[in-house]
């Protein structure tokens, strides 16, 4: 059985949460199925936490519908919450409470054995910590063990707010290897993320969104499969170059100069064929060329190309401005 | 049910003794700051004792005269080298010596009559400083065993008669009342605040029985508290519970509700902890001044006294002083400690109805 043909376990249907000058959704469908790792890839303020705090119940939305394994949130609480598992952005417990005695807390919430605290323990790889206070737990630490509490009731959908943001590579490894041993388990998983290496490991889905809305959506390799065509040189000259030097180079996507014209990016759909036309273009103009990249897109500079911003909040003016 | 409600109250039981800070406000202060005010109002001044006196004719300067020349005359030396007698007199009316006595100013005073051949000593049978005093006092004024005279001790039972006895229902209001503010109000929007609230509130945890927690957790906390200061309060001054341990217990559980309530509803919205800060001051500050804990609120206006005993506060400490130093039981009580729960009952629906979760 392939994931298309499974029964969605969300759906999300025409979504909007507005806010005073904020469409933090607007207007969005989603359908998961079960199995499914989802990964919600964007900017902060993108709408993310928004939209996933709305699939959590957490959140009313303005209009819409959500549906979580058929049912709505409305008169369903109690039920949806016992099959779901969340780690929210920020996780703080209480700073005198042992990791153990947090573990059990929610055990009993959600009426669990006490022994699925130790499971859960091995599971987060916090053994040696079982004793340790909140407070003394590093920021990696901290994660692992929202995330152990997010499990704690074997989740059949798991929800991920931001899990590694502000952790160092190390830490954010240990939290991917976590999630991608729950692979096996057939949970279904969405992820927030403004990571695009953490969305390509760990997602078979990747939804791009953007100022409330979704702007690329698909399996890694269709949106791979869509926009590899779709190459990137990145150069900077010793003097400023005119804004319509390289429009009507046969391949030229888009062009972005930076604020003194002295740098910029083309977004191309052949490097082997573009590149000598620009070369040529420089050269007639009687402009040096400084420094040159090449390369296919990533997950980030296709978030370029479709917003003008970074997923890491760094602008076109910053990519632009690479060689300074 | 009972498991989550279990381990709510156990794990707040330890966040609360792993604080330091917390035990010194609660444990320590209350008892540091009677221990000053009791120490202030010259609770434990061994140094004289002054005594009431009722004299219309002075004859009391005609007995004193003879006293002095008796122990002038005898090797013993009454009190100390320096000084002839402990004592200090104040000549007073009866109105004035019985509000000394509820002031702590003066522990008996007496009355001279029949041209000094008869003293009536006005005190509290059951006050053993009142006691020395009198066969002090006694034993200074008729040396011998010569001396033609006739003595009445008058039992004067005034309830509340020394300020430490004022104070200590008044603090224990006051314990009950910031328990409930900052113990379940503060740690609320703490909670709020680091969204700690939003992830319980995000499990499948019952919110009723996480909110009951806090009181429950309260109450128990809150005996110990109680008995804390209490034993204090028995063993360094002497302070006694008059009336009924029942209805003193029912007052307690009432006044837990009640604060308990008001703390949800100063929590149910907020989530910034310094704002938390401010409107549990804003709240609890005015009771603390008015309600009498430090002093009777007799004092203020008439009209504002119609208002002040009404408050929640002022409920709980006239109860616990009734019961402490009337020798109050339940049926006293019984008006005050309904008018509490119903108070907390409302202020926890209101709660519960627009209480914030996320």
């Amino acid at each position: 059985m392939t994931a298309n043909e499974r029964e969605a376990v969300i759906e999300v249907r025409d979504v909007r949460r507005y806010f005073k000058n904020v469409k933090a959704v607007d207007g969005v469908d989603l359908r998961i199925r079960q199995g499914e790792y989802v990964a919600l890839l964007g900017p902060n303020g993108a709408g993310k936490t928004t939209l996933v705090e709305i699939i959590e119940g957490i959140q009313q939305p303005d209009s819409g519908e959500i549906k979580i394994m058929n049912k709505s949130w409305n008169g369903n609480e109690s039920d949806l919450r016992k099959k779901m598992g969340i780690s929210l952005q920020e996780t703080y417990f209480v700073d005198k409470l042992r990791v153990i005695e947090i573990l059990n807390i929610f055990a009993a919430f959600y009426n669990q054995r006490e022994s699925v605290s130790e499971e859960i323990l091995t599971i987060i790889g916090m053994q040696d910590k079982r004793k340790s206070y909140f407070m003394n737990l590093s920021g990696g630490q901290k994660q692992r063990l929202a995330l152990g509490v997010a499990l704690i009731n074997k989740p059949e959908i798991l929800i991920l707010d931001e899990p590694t943001t502000g952790l160092d590579p190390q830490a954010r490894r240990e939290i991917w290897n976590i999630v991608r041993q729950l692979k096996k388990t057939n949970t279904t998983l969405i992820l927030t993320t403004h990571y695009m290496e953490e969305a390509e490991y760990l997602c078979n889905r990747v939804i791009i969104m953007d100022k409330g809305k979704f702007i690329a959506e698909g399996t890694l390799d269709e949106l791979l499969t869509r926009y590899a065509h779709r190459e990137l040189i990145l150069f900077s000259t010793e003097m400023p170059v005119k804004d319509d030097l390289f429009d009507n180079i046969p391949g030229v996507i888009k062009t972005y100069l930076n604020l003194q014209g002295n740098g910029g990016c083309i977004f191309v759909k052949s490097i082997t064929v573009t590149l000598p036309v620009v070369l040529k273009k420089l050269e007639e103009n009687g402009i040096k060329l400084e420094k040159l990249e090449c390369r296919r897109m990533n997950l980030n500079d296709l978030f370029l190309a479709l917003t003008g911003r970074s997923l890491d909040d760094s602008t076109i003016e910053d990519t632009c401005n690479f060689a300074i | 049910m009972i498991r989550q409600l279990k381990i709510l109250v156990i794990s707040q039981f330890k966040e609360f003794f792993r604080e330091p800070e917390v035990i010194f406000w609660v444990f320590m202060f209350p008892i540091i700051l009677s221990w000053i005010l009791g120490i202030a109002f010259g609770i434990k001044g061994e140094g004289t004792r002054t005594v009431g006196v009722l004299d219309k004719d002075g004859s009391l300067h005609k007995l004193m005269e003879q006293a002095e020349k008796y122990h002038a005359s005898v090797p013993f030396k009454y009190f100390s080298s320096k000084t002839k007698h402990p004592f200090k007199f104040l000549f007073t009316d009866r109105e004035g010596a019985l509000t000394a006595l509820r002031e702590g100013k003066i522990e008996i005073f007496i009355e001279v009559v029949q041209d000094g051949t008869k003293i009536k000593y006005h005190y509290d049978p059951k006050s053993s400083e009142a006691r020395l005093t009198f066969l002090l006092l006694e034993h200074y004024l008729f040396p011998g065993e010569t001396s033609e005279h006739e003595s009445e001790p008058v039992a004067l039972v005034v309830p509340g008669s020394r300020y430490i006895d004022f104070l200590i229902p008044g603090l224990l209001g006051m314990e009950i009342m910031n328990s409930g503010m900052w113990g379940i109000g503060w740690a609320l929007i703490e909670f709020r605040s680091k969204k700690l609230l939003r992830r319980m509130a995000a499990s499948p945890m019952n919110r009723n029985i996480f909110l009951f927690s806090y009181v429950i957790a309260r109450l128990l906390l809150g005996i110990v508290e109680f008995l804390a200061i209490y034993l204090f309060a028995y063993f360094y001054f002497g302070v006694k519970i008059e009336g009924s341990i029942l209805a003193l217990a029912i007052v307690f559980i009432s006044s837990t509700f009640a604060f308990g309530g008001i703390a949800f509803l100063v929590a149910s919205r907020t989530a910034s902890t310094r704002v938390g800060n401010g409107i549990i001051n804003a709240v609890s500050f005015p009771f603390m001044l008015v309600s009498g804990i430090f002093f009777s609120y007799h004092n203020f206006p008439e009209w504002a006294v119609g208002i002040i005993r009404w408050l929640p506060l002022t409920m709980v400490i006239d109860s616990i002083r009734s019961i402490f130093l009337e020798g109050a039981g339940i049926p006293q009580i019984l008006l005050p400690s309904a008018a509490l729960i119903i108070l907390g009952v409302v202020f926890t629906s209101i709660s519960v109805k627009i209480f914030n979760w996320y």
